[in-house]
């Protein structure tokens, strides 16, 4: 009976990506000189922290939200409005628009959730959709289409932590931490009963898991990951537009989260860096990126839809056994 | 007085509301077909309004003619997203299904604006410009095109479904998937059928409203959303729900940017949407289906 | 209402409507506790409808439903497994994607205590307590044999197994009633034996048990009390013994 000592025997092997990852992401302000490719890398944490609530919500609810990008931008609206026009210190704006981001995806999960599929789809768009026209035509608070400027930046005991270098520990520092503590969770009671929703209501709910307060506890967590990142956003630009948060943003999101392989936190991640670093490879023909870009993008859903991820290790696993 | 203007409204949310009808349609018939949304309608309506552009203006082509060519043209490309992206795909998921739409509508976008370039271009009215009086209301003669076309299509639509054998099999097909292909009907063709069907009439739409309001190579996406947005307001999948939701949808943007706030027209549309959607989850015109408690 | 009070599970006047369709109609019964019941009836007596009105995934129009005499009038499905209600399902229900133990832990799902930010956290407590739910998986697994199979993902397991899993998951529990939705279906005759015999165990461990099953061979054999559903009314109930003799219930099944 190996079932405790085998999962317990090699810690190592769960500790290896995150020890992997935390070194790239050490050294990477050391190789990248470029501050535009560090500012990159801060974004791909970003949308990957984003990236990460959605793939949750997706992979696990089996509920796919096109409004992911709004909660992205509430917590970016919230905590920029709340600095710039209230004068309230970054810390306090960020708590108080991750409050705000809350509860708005708490009133909302309810009905929401209630909504299957098209339905489901159709509704988070809708909301993208609401808080893009609001944010263009709120000018007063929101500056409209030109976006609010002058947001301070953040820092913590006199250390500006929106330079290029420091935000970029700043991010993927957050990233990695949530990472953790999200496969914790799925290793554990409530990620098995998390991972037993998308098989439909009969079993979970014969099991004793409420099926509802889960997939509500789902969808603020998802909101409340993408409102974080928002916030970050904001203060690391010190500058917001709403063309930042509209429908294209959630549906990249989502496309971030397919690419990378449904349900599949590093995929997530992957998924994140692929999509964002794809238009800069394409960069030299600027004119056929966008083509480009919808053909990648078709080609790998088409042929690896378990996820790039999956099917890069797939291949190396193939390769090292072909040399061993 | 506003109230005068009330008239003024209904007829321009009527007219924008038939093309939002007949996109509505295209998003139905490929979901009954196939159980999917798919994000590149919009593109078809773009291609049908771009590639009548070009065929009357670039190579001096008639209306009609034009017409028929740009529309066979847009059956194309529709069959061309069933059979490649979609046909090759090697996962059935919808949701992978559903994303690949999007990369394909993407992808025509940006070839779009490689070839048609990226400002908007004009087409020329089917008739004269001079509008027409219509009590204190004005109404343009396209617009009663566009009113009457799309009656026209609707109703063929209706006869298709109802007469055809073809379009009796594709009901089928809707209906019962499983049985359909028990009983010997070519479901994989219906489903060709279905998509060529639906891109004729968002090819359709595109036409009838590029002499208003211009088109270019995005601007298909707003219309598409409309479009999924009336389907749902009618009840996903039902086709005469999704004409009946176009109409509304069309009608409660213009009333709510006359008497409202026209800065606010499609947060408004949308919030209508939102509560319909929350007080009746299977739309207005859905059956509502039995739920477990 | 003396028998009312000895009885585990109560059906009072019971009525289940789909639209016009009259699913249960004006059931009442009581189950003694410690026992192992069969519920028969043709295709579309509302066997599987009134296994569902019990766990709660149905809400039924009139009547009540009470277990230990409690009502579970608005109880919800997920907390009447709380209250010890488990069960099985006609097509396996097993999550894909899982391996065979986390399959079983699903089981175990109401007896953790930990909250969610220790697990998230992973906690001294969050690692006790799975810990002991690994083991008392692998015990689990142990007496249903598939102890060598923990690590597989479920894909992999024959119906046999997936139905053993399933059973095995249901039990993890400790159950105060078991529902079992057609246990036997698709087995062969020797799995179907193995299943008897489980069951038979179980119930000397005196877990009691509701079972809807077709193979009459196995209901006459070996269960306690026989429940007849017909057009979803409760026909006849009795021994095994009394029921097969009944006029009444070889009528129905004769006028299939």
């Amino acid at each position: 009976m190996s079932a405790g000592r085998t999962a317990a025997a090699r810690p190592w092997r769960r500790l290896l990506p995150y020890a992997i990852l935390a070194t790239a992401a050490a050294l990477t302000p050391f190789a990248v000189t470029d501050t535009y490719l560090l500012s990159l890398g801060s974004l791909i944490g970003l949308f990957a922290l984003a990236v990460t609530g959605l793939n949750l919500l997706i992979g696990m609810a089996g509920q796919v939200s096109l409004g992911q990008a709004a909660f992205f931008g509430l917590g970016a609206y919230a905590s920029g409005i709340l600095t710039v026009h209230h004068g309230l210190p970054v810390g306090l704006a960020i708590a108080a628009a991750l409050t705000l981001t809350g509860l708005v995806a708490l009133v909302l999960a309810a009905p929401t959730l209630k909504l299957e599929g098209h339905n489901l789809v159709m509704a988070t768009l809708g909301l993208n959709m609401i808080f893009t026209i609001v944010c263009i035509q709120w000018e007063s608070m929101t500056g409209g289409s030109s976006g609010l400027f002058g947001i301070p930046a953040m820092s913590l005991a006199g250390v500006n932590l929106s330079s290029d270098r420091n935000f970029f520990y700043l991010v993927w520092g957050v990233l990695l931490a949530v990472l953790w503590l999200c496969s914790n969770l799925l290793r554990t009671r409530p990620g098995r009963a998390l991972r037993s929703l998308h098989q439909g209501d009969l079993l979970p709910v014969s099991l004793g898991i409420p099926v509802v307060q889960y997939k509500i506890a789902l969808f603020v967590a998802a909101a409340l990951l993408a409102a974080l990142a928002g916030c970050l956003y904001a203060h690391y630009l010190q500058f917001i537009s709403p063309h930042s948060f509209d429908m294209f943003v959630s549906l990249q999101l989502v496309t971030m989260t397919a690419v990378g392989g449904l349900g599949n936190l590093w995929g997530g991640v992957f998924g994140a860096a692929f999509l964002l670093l794809l238009p800069e490879w394409l960069h030299a023909v600027p004119d056929v990126m966008p083509l480009l870009h919808g053909l990648i993008l078709m080609i790998v859903l088409m042929f690896c839809p378990r996820g790039l991820l999956p099917a890069l290790k797939n291949m190396a696993r193939k390769i090292w056994r072909g040399h061993g | 007085m506003l109230f005068d203007q009330l008239p003024q409204f209904l007829l321009s949310g009527l007219t924008s509301g038939s093309i939002y009808a007949l996109v509505a349609v295209g998003f139905c018939i490929i979901h009954n077909a196939t159980g999917m949304v798919n994000f590149a309608q919009g593109e078809f309506v773009m291609l049908g309004a771009m590639i009548m552009i070009s065929l009357t203006q670039d190579l001096g082509l008639s209306l009609p003619a034009a017409f028929v060519l740009s529309i066979a043209g847009a059956m194309l490309v529709g069959l061309f997203l069933e059979r490649i992206p979609l046909g090759l795909a090697r996962s059935r998921h919808i949701l992978i299904l559903v994303l690949i739409t999007v990369g394909f509508s993407i992808a025509v976008r940006g070839a779009a604006s490689l070839f048609w370039g990226k400002t908007a271009r004009a087409l020329t009215s089917f008739s004269s410009e001079a509008p027409l009086l219509l009590g204190n209301a004005v109404i343009s003669r396209q617009a009663l095109w566009i009113l009457f076309l799309t009656m026209a299509a609707v109703t063929l639509l209706h006869v298709f479904f109802h007469r055809t054998p073809v379009g009796q099999a594709i009901r089928a097909v809707a209906d019962n998937r499983r049985g359909a292909v028990l009983v010997g009907i070519p479901v994989a063709r219906m489903v060709m059928v279905s998509f060529a069907l639906s891109a004729a009439l968002g090819a359709t739409a595109g036409i009838l409203i590029a002499p208003i309001t211009g088109m270019h190579y995005s601007a298909g996406v707003m219309l598409g959303l409309k479009g999924f947005a009336a389907a749902i307001l009618g009840g996903y999948g039902h086709v005469w729900g999704a004409v009946a939701g176009g109409l509304l949808l069309g009608v409660l943007e213009s009333l709510a940017a006359g008497f409202i706030s026209s800065a606010y027209k499609d947060a408004l549309a949308f919030l209508i949407l939102l509560c319909v959607l929350w007080v009746r989850p299977s739309g207005l015109f859905g059956q509502r289906t039995l739920k477990r408690v | 209402m003396a028998e009312a009070a000895s009885s585990l599970l109560v059906l009072r006047d019971v009525c289940l409507r789909f639209g016009g369709l009259q699913a249960l109609m004006d059931i009442s019964l009581h189950v003694p506790a410690g026992l192992w019941s069969a519920l028969i009836g043709p295709n579309g007596a509302g066997k599987t409808s009134m296994l569902n009105v019990i766990c709660g995934l149905y809400a039924p129009q009139a009547g009540d439903v009470l277990l230990e005499g409690r009502s579970l009038y608005g109880v919800p499905a997920y907390e009447r497994a709380v209250l010890g209600l488990a069960r099985t399902f006609q097509t396996v229900q097993l999550v894909q994607e899982m391996n065979v133990l986390d399959n079983l832990l699903l089981g175990l799902h109401t007896q953790g205590r930990v909250g969610v930010f220790g697990h998230l956290l992973r906690s001294s407590a969050s690692r006790r307590e799975e810990r002991k739910m690994q083991e008392k998986g692998l015990e689990l697994l142990a007496r249903f044999s598939l102890e060598t199979l923990w690590s597989r993902p479920v894909l992999e397991l024959s119906l046999w197994q997936r139905k053993l899993l399933e059973l095995s998951r249901a039990v993890a529990g400790d159950p105060k009633l078991l529902l079992l939705d057609e246990p036997m279906g698709g087995l062969t005759m020797a799995e179907r034996e193995s299943m008897a015999l489980l069951l038979q165990d179980l119930r000397g461990q005196g877990m009691s048990m509701i079972m809807v099953e077709h193979d009459m061979d196995m209901v006459m054999a070996h269960t306690d009390h026989v429940l007849v559903l017909h057009h979803g009314r409760l026909l006849a109930q009795g021994p095994p013994r009394e029921i097969q003799a009944d006029p009444q219930v070889i009528s129905a099944y004769l006028g299939e």
